[in-house]
């Protein structure tokens, strides 16, 4: 009996972590960028930046809502540091795993009215969150990012591999690729002292192995998901805001698994 | 897959956020004539507002800086400084560098000096 209520409770516990993976999109851009990507742009020399973001998402008719903040510091112009500590409500609720987070722009060339970069990022997240809301292990992610940034366009492209080691339980989540390419326009002449919109669409791939449990494939996990992503980053003085939403073009999961319906996501960021 | 219903109150907070965005008129200067006590930089690499304010910030920790005047499109800082303030051409470089920039050239120093 007391084996049964205890398989249950193993089970239970690896359904929300999975359900964890399923909803993690990728980390967040650090500085401002594309909001469901990567961003090549790093921050300025000795900059402290603040960030608040929300994510809202839905799976399979299952909402979960995430509160994220995020402190960044440019070591220089080239290498950006941070740390972020998620809070995540719905189905399970409580502090996620906190994060720590670089990126080094190792190639920049500043033409009139434009730049372009190469960034490479790394990140990971520690196994600290409450049951049910962190991914119950720690993960690592290196992503690289190329960015070309000018006044009237804009244009991203991104790919990113995130690699989850084993939790309690035995539970190892499967790894997962990010792929992205982002466009985005100014429809205005961006004016220093004054409001600035941007508007971006992504398309963006992930791409998850299956999930491991005691050595074991579970062939309900992993798979592939396509998305499309408008939004719009606005910008007054060092305030950014950059709301968007994720909609699913293209899922082929594996096994019986519900598929995302959604991810809405606002970020608020403030540097000085 | 995707319910539009499910965000569609969303949508009011978008369209307020784009009207408010939405640029406001240029203002026409075009004047040549820079001030006397001031620094012009051409500067490469400015593109967004966001990323401009790190120029403000770099030339704003400097001793004897006034304030600085940004112009994305045209590329051009304006480095509004005390009487008796000098940076050295290495300086500048770094400035701008250290704000995620280039400096492009020297366009004006204090007095009116040319490069």
């Amino acid at each position: 009996m007391e084996a049964r209520i205890r398989d249950i409770r193993v089970r239970r516990w690896c359904r929300a972590a999975l359900a964890a993976s399923l909803a993690a999109a990728p980390l967040s851009a650090l500085a401002h960028g594309p909001i469901f990507s990567f961003s090549p742009h790093t921050e300025f020399k000795g900059a402290l930046e603040y960030h608040l973001g929300y994510q809202r998402t839905e799976v399979g008719g299952v909402a979960s809502n995430e509160y994220t903040g995020e402190f960044k510091y440019g070591v220089n112009s080239n290498w950006t540091v941070g740390m972020d500590l998620p809070y995540e409500t719905g189905e399970h609720s409580g502090v996620g795993d906190f994060g720590l987070k670089t990126k080094y722009r190792f190639w920049r060339r500043a033409e009139p009215g434009a730049m372009r970069s190469l960034t490479a990022l790394g990140a990971v997240h520690f196994d600290t969150g409450a049951a049910g809301v962190g991914a119950g292990s720690s993960d690592y992610l290196a992503a690289l990012a190329y960015g070309y940034e000018s006044i009237k366009w804009y244009r991203w492209a991104s790919v990113g591999y995130r690699i989850n080691t084993t939790g309690d339980a035995g539970l190892r989540r499967g790894n997962r690729w990010f792929l992205n390419l982002v466009g985005g326009w100014r429809p205005g002449t961006p004016i220093y002292t004054m409001p600035d919109t941007v508007f971006v669409v992504g398309l963006n791939a992930e791409i998850t192995d299956r999930s491991r449990q005691n050595g074991v494939d579970l062939p309900n996990t992993g798979g592939t998901e396509l998305f499309v992503s408008p939004g719009m980053i606005w910008t007054y003085g060092h305030f950014n805001l950059r709301p968007g939403v994720q909609i699913p073009v293209y899922s082929a999961l594996n096994g019986r698994q519900p598929a995302t319906d959604f991810r809405f996501r606002v970020e608020f960021e403030m540097h000085y | 897959m995707f319910r539009f219903k499910s965000w569609m109150p969303l949508f009011p907070a978008l369209l307020l956020i784009t009207a408010l965005a939405l640029p406001m008129p240029v203002r026409a200067d075009g004047s040549n004539a820079y001030p006397m006590n001031s620094y012009v930089l051409q500067v490469n690499g400015l593109a967004c507002p966001y990323c401009a304010y790190g120029l403000e910030k770099q030339f704003a920790r400097q001793h004897g800086v006034i304030k600085t005047d940004i112009d994305i499109v045209k590329g051009v800082a304006v480095v509004h400084v005390r009487p008796g303030t000098r940076f050295t051409d290495a300086q500048l470089k770094g400035f701008v560098y250290d704000a995620g920039f280039a400096l492009r050239r020297v366009v004006h120093r204090p007095g009116g000096g040319r490069p």
